[in-house]
C-alpha cells in the first residue's frame, strides 16, 4: 500500500508527496505528457532529442547536472512513446536545491546553440549504439512501420532515422519546449523522507510563479483495424534466424489489458512458462523466446518474438509458435497456472516498490492515466481475471489478420 | 521575489557512523559450521537469501564449467524435475538466480516472506541434489553458444573479453576467454566434477536480507545445516602469474563497424590496497559519473558518444582500472587522444576545490545511496566480506573523500596512471 497526500497549483501542476521516513533520502519525478505519438512524421525522435536538451541549462541555472551533484545527489530521464519523465534523488536536506533545478527548467531553456549542437552528435550516437551497431538493434525499427499505418506509434521513440535529428532546428525546438514543458501539462511526485508541508511550501515557492501554458489537445489518427497478415523478411549480418509476430491490442485503461498482460505471462514469464517449456525445453527449436505488451496508451502490441536455434526452418519454428496460441484459444487453462502468473504479478509489485524511486514513478504513471488509486488497486484488476477472459482475448487478439510478422533471416 | 540564480543553501550529508554500522549484520553458525549472515532492515516482507560459493571463474580448469554447473543446478534434482522446479518457483512468486562470478557463484532466492519455508525447500534440492542429465546439458549448452554467437558480434562485447586478456593474459583467469567452440569441451564429468567439489557446506556461506523473521536460522538449519552435504574445504591458495601483454596499443578489427569500442586500462589493486579509497576519488573525478571530466569532455562539448566511463574493479586477488566507451567509427582515434588528455590534465594541474568538493558531496550521496534498504545493505557487506574486511573499511572511505586534498589526487594520478603504462584497445575500424 502507496499511500499519498495531493495537491494542485493554481498554474495547474499537479503535486503528489508520500512520505517515507526509513529512507534518508528523497525522490523527485516530474513526468511531462509528451511523447514521441506527438512528433510530426517529419520530425520525428524529437521528443527523445528535446530530453536531451532539457539538461543544457535553463534560464537561470547554466548547467543542470552540477548543482545537483554537488548537493549530493543524482538524476536521469526517458522517453517513451507516450510520456517524458524526468526523475533524481536527493538526500533529504538538499531538497531544496531539487525543486531550484527542476523549476527553472519547468519556467525556461538557455536555448544554448551549442547544446543543440553537442546534443544532437550525442542521439546521433545513441541511434548507432543502440540501434544500428547491435545485432538485431534495427528490430524496432522495422516492427513499427509494419504494424502501425497511421497512428505516430509507427515510428520509435528515437526516431526513423538519424536525419530528422540531423536537421533539428533552434525553431523547432522552443517551438516544442512552449507546447509541451508547461506546469498544467506535468505530475510532480515527492516520494521519501519529507512532508506534504514541506512539499508544499517549496512547491508554492518554486513552481507556483511559473505561468501555464496552452492546454495540449491531442488529436491523434487512430488506427485502422488490420484486417489482413502482413509481414516483411529481411536478412541481416546476425548469427542466427529471429521472428517477431505483432499483434494489435488495446490501451493500458482498457477493461482487457490485465487479462492480456497474464496471457503474456502464462507464455512466457519465469521457466514454467509455455513458449520457455514447450519451444526451448520440450521441442528445442527456439534458444530465446518472449511474449511480452508494449504497454503503449492507445492500442499497443502484443508481441512474441525468439531467436531459433540453428538449422531450425522458419516455418517450423512459426507453426510451433502458432500451436501455442492454438492452445490459449481452444482449452481453459486450469486455475493452478492462472493462480500462478497472478501471485507473480503481486511479487513484482512488492519487489519494484521497494525503492522510493519507483514508487514515486508509478504514482506519476497512475496519475497521468487517470486515476492515482490504480497504484494501490491495479492488483485487483489482474486478481480478478478468469480462464474463460484468458481464451476470449486470446481468440480475439492471436488471429492471423491482426498479425504483422517481421522474418529476420542470418545471412550466413 | 525568490532568486533563481542563486542556489539554495548547501547542507552537509557525510554520512554519519550510525548509517554505516548498518552495514554489520548479525552472524549465526548453523550445525554444520555455515555461516549466516542477516541484515535485518526492511519494511516490507520481503527477504532475499544469497547462497555464496567459492566456485567462480577461478576455480574452473575449463572454460564455462562454472558457469554450466550453476546454471544447471536446478534443471532437475533427485527428488523433483526442472519443470516441478520452475512451476514451484514461479507458483509462490519467487525469483531464482544463479550467477557465476570471476571468484564465487550464487545461488540467490527472492521471495515474499510468507512463502520462505516453501522456496527455500526448493532450494535446498537445486543446492544439495543436482542431476545433470545429459538432455538438460545439451539444450543449456546449445543455448548458451548460440547467445554467445550473438554477443561476439557486439564491439563492446569484444572489447571487455579482449581487454582482460591484455591485462592479465590468456592463461590466468581474470584474462582468460573463450568463444562458441569452446562450449563443446564441456562434458557432464567435467560439470558433475566440479559440482561435487565446490557445492559443499564447507565452502559456503549465505547472505540473508530483508524483514526477517524469527524462524529463518531454524529453516536454514533444517535444510541446509546437516552434514549430509559437507567435503573438504577448499584451500584457496592457486595463485596464477599475471602476464599482461607486450604491446601497449591494440587494434581488433570490425571493418563494417559505426562506432568503435574502446578500453583503456591497467592492473592495479582491490579493496585492500591503502590507496584504494583514495583512487576511487580520483576515479570519479575522471569518469566516474555525469559530470566527470571524461563525460564532460567527450560526451557534452564534443559530442563524441553517447557514454564514456572509468571503473575500479576489486577482485578476490587482484584489481583493475577501466575506462570504455563506444564512439563514432570516424571519430576514434579523436576521443583516445582526448581520453589520455584528460589524464595527463590530472597528472599535471591539481583539482580546483570547488570541483573537489562537488565531488565529495557526490559520493556523500552516493553512499546513501548505495546503504539505501536491505538489499543494498546486503551487497555492501558482502563487498567487504569478501575480502575479508570489516566495516572500518567503509570508515576510511569516508574519512578519504572528506580529508583527500588536491595535491594527494594529482600525486596518485602521477604513480597509478603513468600515461605509459596504459593498455589501450579499440575494436572496430
Amino acid at each position: 500500500m502507496i499511500e499519498f497526500e495531493r495537491f494542485t497549483l493554481n498554474n495547474g501542476l499537479r503535486v503528489i508527496v508520500h512520505t517515507d521516513a526509513t529512507t534518508p533520502l528523497v525522490s523527485m519525478n516530474i513526468l511531462y505528457n509528451v511523447g514521441s505519438r506527438d512528433e510530426g512524421p517529419e520530425k520525428t525522435g524529437f521528443a527523445h532529442l528535446f530530453e536531451h536538451l532539457m539538461f543544457g541549462g535553463s534560464v537561470n541555472i547554466k548547467k543542470y547536472d552540477e548543482p545537483l551533484e554537488r548537493v549530493g545527489g543524482e538524476n536521469n530521464a526517458f522517453t517513451n512513446s507516450d510520456v517524458t519523465d524526468f526523475y533524481l534523488t536527493v538526500p533529504k536536506q538538499n531538497l531544496e536545491t531539487a525543486f531550484w533545478l527542476e523549476s527553472d527548467r519547468m519556467l525556461n531553456l538557455a536555448f544554448s546553440k551549442k547544446s543543440l549542437e553537442v546534443q544532437r552528435n550525442v542521439v546521433i550516437e545513441e541511434f548507432k549504439q543502440n540501434y544500428l551497431n547491435k545485432p538485431y538493434g534495427d528490430t524496432w525499427l522495422l516492427l513499427r512501420p509494419l504494424a502501425y499505418t497511421t497512428h505516430p506509434y509507427q515510428w520509435s521513440t528515437i526516431g526513423k532515422s538519424i536525419e530528422p535529428i540531423q536537421k533539428a532546428s533552434m525553431e523547432d525546438v522552443k517551438d516544442f519546449y512552449g507546447r509541451f514543458y508547461n506546469p498544467n501539462n506535468a505530475i510532480m511526485v515527492l516520494a521519501g523522507n519529507t512532508s506534504l508541508d514541506e512539499v508544499r511550501a517549496l512547491a508554492e515557492k518554486w513552481f507556483a510563479p511559473i505561468p501555464a501554458g496552452v492546454e495540449v489537445m491531442r488529436n491523434l489518427p487512430a488506427e485502422p483495424v488490420q484486417t489482413a497478415p502482413r509481414s516483411l523478411k529481411v536478412e541481416r549480418d546476425v548469427p542466427l534466424d529471429a521472428i517477431y509476430k505483432a499483434f494489435h491490442m488495446c490501451g493500458k485503461m482498457d477493461d482487457d489489458y490485465p487479462i492480456i498482460d497474464l496471457m503474456s505471462d502464462l507464455l512466457s514469464n519465469g521457466n514454467s512458462s509455455r513458449l520457455y517449456q514447450s519451444l526451448i525445453k520440450e521441442q528445442q527449436l527456439f534458444s530465446d523466446i518472449n511474449a511480452f505488451l508494449t504497454g503503449d496508451e492507445d492500442g499497443g502490441l502484443f508481441v512474441v518474438s525468439g531467436k531459433l536455434i540453428r538449422g531450425v526452418t522458419m516455418e517450423k519454428a512459426e507453426t510451433a509458435i502458432i500451436e501455442e496460441f492454438r492452445r490459449l484459444k481452444t482449452n481453459l487453462i486450469n486455475g493452478d497456472e492462472l493462480q500462478k502468473v497472478k501471485n507473480k504479478v503481486e511479487s513484482l509489485i512488492a519487489f519494484t516498490e521497494m525503492r522510493i524511486q519507483e514508487r514515486a514513478l508509478n504514482l506519476a504513471y497512475a496519475e497521468h492515466l487517470g486515476d492515482i488509486n490504480l497504484v494501490n488497486n491495479d492488483i485487483n484488476r489482474y486478481r480478478a481475471v478468469t480462464p474463460e477472459q484468458i481464451r476470449e482475448l486470446a481468440n480475439q487478439i492471436l488471429k492471423p489478420e491482426n498479425c504483422s510478422t517481421l522474418y529476420y533471416y542470418s545471412k550466413e | 521575489m525568490i532568486n533563481r540564480k542563486q542556489i539554495p543553501d548547501i547542507f552537509d550529508i557525510a554520512p554519519d557512523r550510525k548509517v554505516v554500522e548498518l552495514i554489520t549484520p548479525q552472524t549465526f553458525t548453523l550445525d554444520n559450521g555455515i555461516k549466516v549472515y542477516v541484515i535485518n532492515a526492511g519494511v516490507q516482507e520481503l527477504v532475499h537469501v544469497e547462497f555464496i560459493f567459492n566456485a567462480g571463474i577461478w576455480h574452473q580448469d575449463l572454460p564455462f564449467v562454472a558457469m554450466s554447473t550453476n546454471n544447471l543446478m536446478k534443471e532437475g534434482t533427485q527428488n523433483m524435475t526442472a519443470r516441478q522446479i520452475a512451476d514451484e518457483l514461479d507458483y509462490y512468486g519467487a525469483y531464482h538466480e544463479a550467477s557465476t562470478e570471476k571468484d564465487s557463484a550464487f545461488q540467490a532466492l527472492y521471495t515474499l516472506n510468507k512463502h520462505l519455508p516453501a522456496t527455500l525447500k526448493v532450494m535446498e534440492e537445486i543446492i544439495k541434489r543436482p542431476l545433470f542429465e545429459n538432455n538438460e546439458i545439451d539444450i543449456y549448452l546449445r543455448k548458451k553458444r548460440q547467445d554467445l554467437l550473438v554477443q561476439m558480434e557486439k564491439v563492446d562485447y569484444l572489447a571487455r573479453i579482449h581487454f582482460g586478456e591484455l591485462l592479465y593474459g590468456a592463461q590466468h583467469p581474470y584474462g582468460r576467454w573463450a568463444g562458441p567452440d569452446d562450449i563443446n569441451g564441456v562434458s557432464r564429468e567435467n560439470i558433475t566434477a566440479f559440482y561435487k567439489k565446490y557445492y559443499r557446506s564447507s565452502n559456503c556461506y549465505i547472505i540473508v536480507a530483508g524483514k526477517i523473521e524469527d524462524t529463518v536460522i531454524g529453516l536454514l538449519n533444517k535444510y541446509f545445516g546437516g552434514s549430509d552435504w559437507d567435503g573438504p574445504a577448499i584451500q584457496d591458495d592457486t595463485s596464477f602469474e599475471i602476464h599482461s601483454a607486450q604491446q601497449l596499443k591494440n587494434h581488433i578489427e570490425k571493418p563494417d563497424a559505426l562506432q568503435s569500442a574502446l578500453r583503456i586500462g591497467k592492473v592495479l589493486f582491490n579493496r585492500t590496497h591503502p590507496d584504494f579509497s583514495g583512487m576511487h576519488v580520483l576515479n570519479t573525478i575522471l569518469g566516474g559519473y555525469f559530470g566527470s571530466r571524461l563525460m564532460t569532455n567527450i560526451r557534452e562539448e564534443k559530442g563524441l558518444t553517447y557514454g564514456i566511463g572509468s571503473g575500479l574493479i576489486s577482485l578476490k586477488h587482484s584489481g583493475y582500472f577501466f575506462i570504455s566507451s563506444e564512439v563514432g567509427a570516424e571519430v576514434a582515434d579523436v576521443a583516445m587522444n582526448e581520453i589520455f588528455k584528460e589524464i595527463e590534465l590530472l597528472q599535471k594541474e591539481p583539482v580546483t576545490t570547488s570541483e573537489l568538493n562537488l565531488v565529495k558531496n557526490y559520493l556523500g550521496g552516493t553512499f546513501l545511496r548505495a546503504v539505501d534498504g536491505p538489499f543494498s545493505l546486503a551487497d555492501r557487506f558482502r563487498e567487504i566480506h569478501e575480502h575479508d574486511l570489516g566495516i572500518d573499511h567503509y570508515f576510511h572511505m569516508l574519512d578519504t573523500i572528506q580529508k583527500i586534498t588536491p595535491d594527494e589526487i594529482m600525486d596518485l594520478a602521477n604513480r597509478y596512471l603513468k600515461i605509459d603504462s596504459l593498455y589501450q584497445l579499440k575494436v572496430g575500424k
